[in-house]
């Protein structure tokens, strides 16, 4: 009997161990799933596409992505240049307005807020990786690797600087991390990130793979070197401006203040910014770069900011053409042949801001009437570039057959029919429309547009300001502003004007110039005059009388709120929260 | 207050009920006037009481109930009959203490439900019972609940253990029926009804809509829209200019037919039984004026083919073999457009804007709302899902008796094809606006928007041939030493190999061990031990050991005494062990990976360059969740016929993937892989209780099954809030409870809204949800939101069963409740969300704010805008969803022997059954189950059931 029990037991182990020796592999992955770092940098076709991966966030964070800011209202309408429809509650820019913005969703991840911090880190893991390891692809040639690692350089400049521009001093990582003890890096000083900044763009900028221009028009919004150095003059100038040029913090941080500026104020620093700005000038003209200046002053400015470079814009140093058939209804107003959600409409305030051809401006403080059937009256001498960026009562929306006009009036009383455009019949709010990035795709419902980060305009821009302020109101100021005002038909600057007064000049040119490109909110906060922000916001109320003229009445719409720590941007509350040492910027 | 359902009054649409059941209802009352002895009831009454001698089917076997220790629910083939359901699972409502289930749509083919074993156990990826049909992993619904012997569910870990690395979630076991030695029969069942949705949506029609429409505007100080014409257009005006369309009423029918056909028989002598079955289903779907196309019909369906042949054969004495074959074909019909879009368009569609036809033939719509629901349903064509199951297993057993008393020897291969694959046929409708001409005011109708096109073929797509194939070799040996002690022991390799389409193949091995003792059939001990793993994980987090210990001890039974007491039987069990989880959602985590990324366009010709990015981190230490399991019970018996069943249990779940990311800085820029770092404690009591009574020419019985159960997280990696916010933790409260903002009332002016913390979802106007500050902070974000209610899995379940038989006659109903679970009507922003991107205003919406009755107000203002303020998780939107439902009634009549026996037949019975006749609940405007999307069906059938 006990044989039996031991000889039945010897039998079956013998099957089990038969049958587990046998299944040893049984449990294996297939080897072929496995694609990690290795396999992608073993074939340039893979490297390639890690590259193409890095312009993933850049280019869905450009003026006319549908980039989910401020919850899918745009940056622009948290300035004075623009407002969103307020009834719309989900725009986020309402919020802004009342005043109630905090860490836990101004720079978080979602749709809501301005910035999504996490992006910038997600970047510059992904350019460290390939900056470090695309020496190790076996098939492509050195220049091609030299023009990647030149690339990835010019993107790490370009993420610092998008954070240092927000929030001051921040962590540098200078590998990618892996080990989580690596992890805890405090917050650099800004004067570490600003040279840390200057170090990236002279590095791309010394790199000889890295090409002036994409060579081949297929890789229009690609890093290069002309934006290597504009990104340095850009950084100089935002270094050398009030906010972080000086020994006094905006708000004081105690022991923290060299987070948030210099704690000295250096007036070399303009000069810096001015022969940066220089450089850049000459190093893009040098290499086919120029301003757009050949299609006539009404249509320079319109291929200068929205036409691809094939279309003869040679002014775009990155931009990204964001593809076709995009939805456009964010920028369109809402009501006949718009039908879109008012997200981003100018305001009266911009409005003003433009000057006549001959120089002189339209006195808004008094109501206007105008002529019998004549309603663009008040604006029939304005500036080029407002007709290019701003939409109005009785400007010619559809240019093509059947043309449309638009009617953004009510009438006075019933006996006035009401313009289709207008707030009642379109019930909506504001007498100004976006037009800029829809020039040419006012009829269609599909959109195709380009979006530019950077042009050469600017660089002149930079010049005139870091110029001025460092030397004073000479020639090389004036001539800089000249160069963008003849392009679209405007007169010279006057010589006349004082340092504070061409300060002031400069500060509207670039509001003009610049206009819907997320400048101005950055501009307002290095320049450190955020009460331009409180408001008020004007906006003006279009009437047609039973005479057939038109009434323009300014009035003021709504004041904001501004706060003096908000000037910089609030770290993400539960970054913070994570309890490794980060530190909020004051006031948050 | 629970109150009848105003729907109730249309279950029975008497026009139809007379339609349908006139003549059998004569005929019925017809015999039981003249009928002569009942032969038999129709009843079924499974205890959970294991007392008795008869078998349980356990892991891997089956042992007398008696001696059982783990906690095991059975239910038999013949209570599963009086369902009448598409779906296996449809028939265990309420039937299984602590197996709860919740409906789903009701969608022909599309209408499997949810089940939670004892609660919620975790936060991981998967919580549904494993199943096994036949002693092979598959699914339940591939079962014909005519083919079901019974089901058995294994709900603690001594139970499971041999299912070790997948068994934490629970077990249930299907048999399928075998032959019986004897003479052979056949069996006939043919049923037939309709069937409704339970409760549909209902919206505003066009007169309120418009005034109501108007009031918004006036919300959003946005001019009115609808003229004081309009209005009085929309309540009595020319509906071809004035439409007012009920969407639900113009393409959902209350009438959709099915039936039901099984044919079976069974039989065997000493060396051969069998038993084969055929099966056929229709399930017809709720959408009307589908046949209106030739050749083909849009209307939802599903054909059901179903076969099974269990062959039991004996070989030179000592071998039996035993093969099983089951199949299905399914054959789905649909309406080309997806369920979900078909129904939204549903709930959105305008009443007011245009009619279903602008003329006879031509559909309504204008280019704002070009798909006309009707339109949406009917003419874009149909798609046929075909799904072919196949599944066959063979066990070979060796009786090793000669070498071994009581030794047995066997192998078991279960192989398991299942196919699905979709074919489409697509085309597009014209709609035409009714437009009101300006000279005459008459209407007009407009040029066609969009193309009428014809049928166009569409490639078939969710192609997949997926399988599994099972191979298991084992050693049983059973046998009494003296008259006191009895063993029985269990080992068996197992692997298995399931191919999903194109994914790597998921692979499980293991080896398990059970070994069972008596003492003198009262004391009873279990240790069953797996050692298994699967090819998820690294190579040292692959395999776990899985042990379970149990005792049980029978303390009293009179059946050896023979005396009259109150306590007839009475034994008490417990058990203890550990159970695995492999199925954590995510395979291969511990290798580095880099992942296609979303293409980004460089160029002027928009050219799209494709991305490589890198993936989650590596996580070489991702491995199995854990459930420790324990288990006290106790059967009773008292007075010969009421059991009681009584378990407590306490489970704790560990190892459950959690996120790091509220932990690492961002600055690491990479995305990061969950860690086996969650736990969850899961406490319940679950109770079964049978009443039965019979006397010479009636009985009766009553089973109530009930189950407490709770669950708390004890671990989840969370985000840091803010001091004085602890509420804000999901830790400490049960894995699905709802958390959300509190809801305080709604703003009462300007003045109000200036004196109350600052709500930062977007700026309020009086008449907006105003919220609790919880954490007093001065500003109401998301950090005040803490737990606001129960979640929708219920924290209590009952299911009872009654049923009682006078002569042939028997009357069976299964009610069950589920308490102590709530609805987030945020979560169906669709219905409950008025005019957000244009939709209509459900009925739902009482007495919305408004400046003149803000103090009576039951809803916050209209706005024709998104609010964000409102249109999120509060305590406004959770609303009570318990329920009591009638799951299933039946009434039969069996015919008398003495009338059958010129016919030939051995037994007949006729039946009428009603499904999910009706709902008390609280919440009354949807089925608190299945809120939005294709409804719950309740139907109403009859038939007969004839054995030769």
């Amino acid at each position: 009997m006990k044989i039996n029990i031991f000889s039945s037991l010897a039998i079956l182990s013998v099957a089990f161990l038969l049958g587990s020796t046998s299944c040893r592999k049984y449990l294996e992955m297939p080897a072929q799933t496995s694609f990690n770092e290795d396999s992608v940098f073993a074939r340039y076709q893979n490297a390639e596409r890690l590259l193409f991966d890095l312009y993933q966030f850049q280019g869905r964070a450009l003026a006319t992505a549908l980039n989910s800011k401020m919850g899918l209202s745009s940056v622009s309408t948290i300035t004075d240049e623009a407002i969103c429809f307020t009834a719309q509650n989900g725009y986020t820019s309402n919020n802004v307005y009342a005043g109630s913005v905090n860490s836990t969703w101004f720079t978080v991840n979602g749709t809501n807020g301005e910035d999504v911090y996490d992006n910038h880190w997600k970047t510059i893991r992904k350019a460290l990786i390939l900056k470090d390891n695309i020496d190790r692809v076996p098939d492509a040639p050195a220049d091609v690797k030299g023009r990647i690692k030149g690339e990835c350089a010019a993107m790490l400049a370009l993420e610092y600087f998008e954070m240092f521009k927000r929030y001051g001093g921040v962590p540098i990582v200078k590998k990618a991390l892996n080990d989580a003890e690596d992890f805890i890096i405090p917050r650099a000083p800004l004067d570490s990130v600003y040279r840390h900044i200057i170090s990236l763009c002279d590095e791309a900028i010394a790199n000889p793979n890295f090409p002036a221009k994409v060579p081949d028009e297929k890789e229009f919004g690609r890093l290069t070197k002309a934006f290597a150095y504009g990104l340095k003059a850009r950084t100089m100038l935002y270094a050398a401006s009030p906010l972080f040029n000086t020994d006094k913090a905006y708000q004081d941080f105690g022991a923290n203040n060299k987070l948030i500026c210099f704690m000295k104020y250096d007036r070399n620093l303009w000069a810096d910014a001015a022969k940066a700005a220089r450089e850049a000038i000459t190093y893009c003209e040098q290499n086919g770069y120029g301003i757009v200046k050949s299609f006539g002053p009404t249509k320079n400015y319109k291929v200068a900011c929205e036409d691809i470079p094939k279309a003869g814009n040679t002014e775009v140093m990155f931009g990204t053409f964001q593809g076709i058939n995009q939805s456009r209804n964010y920028w369109t107003g809402r009501g006949t042949n718009m039908g879109g959600f008012a997200a981003t409409e100018p305001t009266q305030n911009h409005v003003e801001k433009y000057q006549n051809t001959d120089g002189t401006t339209v006195n808004w403080n008094t109501t206007i009437t105008t002529p019998a059937n004549d309603p663009t009256f008040p604006y029939k001498k304005l500036d080029p570039r407002f007709h290019l960026s701003v939409a109005y009562n009785g400007c010619l929306w559809v240019t093509t057959n059947p043309t449309y006009s638009l009617e953004i009036y009510d009438g006075v009383d019933a006996s006035v029919a009401n313009g289709r455009n207008g707030p009642i019949s379109a019930r909506t709010q504001f007498a100004y429309f976006a037009r800029k990035w829809l020039n040419g795709f006012e009829s269609t419902g599909v959109w195709t547009p380009m979006s530019p980060y950077m042009r050469l305009a600017e660089m002149y821009l930079i010049l005139a300001e870091a110029s001025n302020e460092a030397n004073g109101p000479r020639e090389e100021a004036f001539a800089a502003l000249d160069v963008i005002r003849t392009r679209s038909g405007m007169p010279t600057v006057s010589r006349s004007l004082d340092q504070n007064g061409l300060r002031k000049f400069i500060e509207n040119e670039r509001s003009i110039e610049l206009y819907l490109e997320n400048h101005r909110y950055f501009d307002v906060k290095r320049l450190l005059i955020g009460d331009v922000f409180k408001g008020p916001i004007y906006d003006v109320k279009v009437v047609k009388q039973k005479n057939a003229t038109f009434t323009y009445t300014k009035y003021k719409y709504h004041d904001r709120a501004w706060f003096v720590h908000w000037y910089l941007h609030p770290f993400p509350y539960n970054e913070v929260n994570k309890g490794y040492g980060l530190i909020q910027n004051p006031g948050w | 207050m629970v109150r009848y359902s105003p729907q109730i009054k249309n279950v029975i649409n008497m026009k139809m009920f007379k339609k349908y059941f006139s003549f059998p209802f004569a005929a019925v009352v017809l015999l039981l006037q003249t009928h002569a002895q009942a032969q038999q009831t129709g009843l079924s009454r499974d205890s959970a009481v294991q007392a008795s001698d008869e078998m349980q089917v356990i892991a891997y076997g089956e042992l007398p109930k008696r001696s059982v220790t783990g906690t095991v629910s059975s239910i038999s083939g013949k209570d599963l009959e009086k369902n009448t359901v598409f779906s296996l699972g449809n028939a265990l409502f309420g039937k299984i203490a602590g197996l709860v289930v919740t409906a789903n749509s009701g969608e022909p083919g599309n209408d499997l439900p949810s089940f939670a074993l004892r609660g919620v156990t975790t936060f991981g990826f998967a919580r549904a019972p494993l199943v096994l049909v036949d002693g092979f992993i598959r699914d339940l619904n591939a079962v014909s609940v005519f083919d079901v012997d019974k089901i058995s569910v294994l709900k603690d870990a001594a139970s499971t253990a041999l299912y070790g690395i997948q068994g934490a979630n629970g077990v249930i076991l299907v048999t399928t029926k075998s032959g019986k030695a004897g003479k052979s029969s056949l069996d006939v069942d043919v049923s037939t009804g309709f069937q409704s949705p339970t409760r549909l949506p209902q919206f505003y029609a066009s007169a309120d809509y418009a005034k109501m429409y108007n009031q918004a505007l006036a919300n959003d100080r946005l001019p009115a829209l609808f003229s004081a014409a309009d209005l009085a257009g929309y309540a009595e005006g020319d509906r071809r200019l004035y439409p007012n369309v009920d969407w639900m009423n113009e393409t959902i029918r209350q009438d959709a037919p099915i039936t039901s056909i099984n044919l079976s028989s069974s039989g065997g002598n000493k060396v051969a039984h069998y038993y084969v079955s055929l099966g056929y289903l229709k399930n017809t779907g709720i959408y009307k004026n589908t046949d209106l196309n030739d050749g083909y019909s849009t209307n939802s369906s599903l054909d059901r083919l179903n076969f099974r042949s269990n062959i039991d054969v004996s070989i030179l004495n000592d071998i039996t073999l035993k093969l099983n074959l089951g199949g299905q074909l399914n054959d789905i019909n649909a309406p080309r457009m997806a369920t979900a879009d078909i129904w939204n368009r549903l709930y959105d569609y305008p009443t007011h804007l245009f009619p279903v036809y602008a003329q006879p033939g031509l559909l309504g719509g204008t280019a704002a709302f070009p798909d006309n629901p009707a339109g949406y349903i009917n003419n874009r064509g149909y798609k046929e899902t075909h799904n072919r199951f196949f599944q066959s297993d063979l066990d070979l057993k060796y009786d090793a008796s000669k070498l071994l008393k009581g030794l047995a020897i066997g192998a078991r291969v279960g192989f398991d094809n299942y196919y699905t694959v979709t074919d489409g046929w697509s085309k597009t409708f014209a709609v035409y606006q009714t437009v009101k001409d300006s000279l005459t005011g008459k209407p007009i109708i407009g040029a066609p928007i969009g193309n009428n096109t014809n049928l166009a073929y569409n490639s078939p797509f969710s192609d997949a041939q997926n399988r599994r194939g099972t191979a298991e070799i084992y050693l049983h040996y059973r046998k009494s030493f003296g008259a006191d002690h009895l063993i029985d022991w269990l080992a068996l390799y197992n692997q298995t190999r399931q191919i999903l389409g194109r994914e790597n193949p998921y692979n499980m091995q293991s080896l398990n061990t059970r070994v069972h003792y008596a003492y003198k059939n009262r004391l009873f001990a279990d240790l069953s031990v797996s050692y298994g793993g699967t090819e998820a994980f690294a190579k040292d987090q692959r395999f776990g050991l899985f042990p379970a210990l149990a005792l049980g001890f029978v303390l009293i039974d009179t059946k050896d005494k023979k005396s009259a007491q109150a306590i007839n039987y009475l034994k008490l069990r417990s058990s203890a062990g550990m159970v695995g989880s492999s199925n954590v959602g995510s395979r291969f985590a511990f290798r580095e990976l880099y992942v296609g990324g979303p293409s980004y366009f460089f160029g002027n010709t928009n050219a799209a360059a494709s991305t490589i990015t890198e993936g989650l981190v590596a996580n070489p230490d991702m491995t199995f969740e854990q459930s420790y399991q324990y288990d006290l019970g106790m059967d009773l018996r008292l007075f010969n016929n009421l059991d009681l069943s009584l378990v407590l249990f306490q489970q704790d779940r560990k190892n459950i993937l959690t996120s790091q990311s509220t932990t690492v800085p961002a600055l690491f820029g990479a995305s990061l892989p969950n860690v086996n770092m969650g736990e969850v404690r899961n406490r319940g009591i679950e109770m079964s209780l049978l009443w039965t009574k019979q006397f010479k020419h009636a009985g009766f019985f009553a089973r109530l099954n009930m189950s407490l159960i709770k669950d708390k997280v004890m671990y989840m990696a969370e985000e840091v809030a803010p001091e004085g916010s602890e509420y804000f933790y999901r830790t400490g409260s049960p894995v699905f409870y709802t958390y959300g903002l509190q809801a305080i009332g709604f703003f009462e002016s300007a003045t109000d809204i200036a004196q109350s913390p600052l709500q930062i979802f977007g700026p309020v106007q009086p008449g907006d949800i105003k919220y609790q500050d919880r954490n007093k902070d001065g500003i109401v974000n998301n950090y005040d939101v803490g737990p606001i209610g129960n979640g929708s899995i219920p924290t209590k379940e009952f299911g009872l069963d009654l049923g009682f038989n006078v002569e042939g006659f028997d009357f069976q109903v299964m009610i069950q409740a589920q308490v102590d679970r709530n609805i987030n009507l945020a979560n169906y922003g669709n219905i409950f969300f008025p005019l957000r991107s244009n939709q209509k205003i459900s009925t739902f919406v009482q007495n919305p704010w408004t400046p003149a009755n803000m103090a009576t107000a039951a809803y916050p203002r209209l706005s024709t805008l998104e609010n964000a303020n409102n249109y999120r998780t509060s305590s406004f939107w959770l609303r009570n969803g318990d329920f009591i439902k009638l799951r299933s009634l039946e009434m039969g009549y069996n015919f008398p022997i003495a009338l059958l026996e010129k016919t030939g037949l051995s037994a007949a019975r006729f039946y009428v059954r009603a499904m999910n006749m009706f709902t008390l609940d609280k919440f009354k405007y949807a089925d608190p189950e299945n809120i939005s999307g294709y409804p719950t069906m309740r139907s109403v059938n009859m038939g007969f059931k004839i054995q030769l």
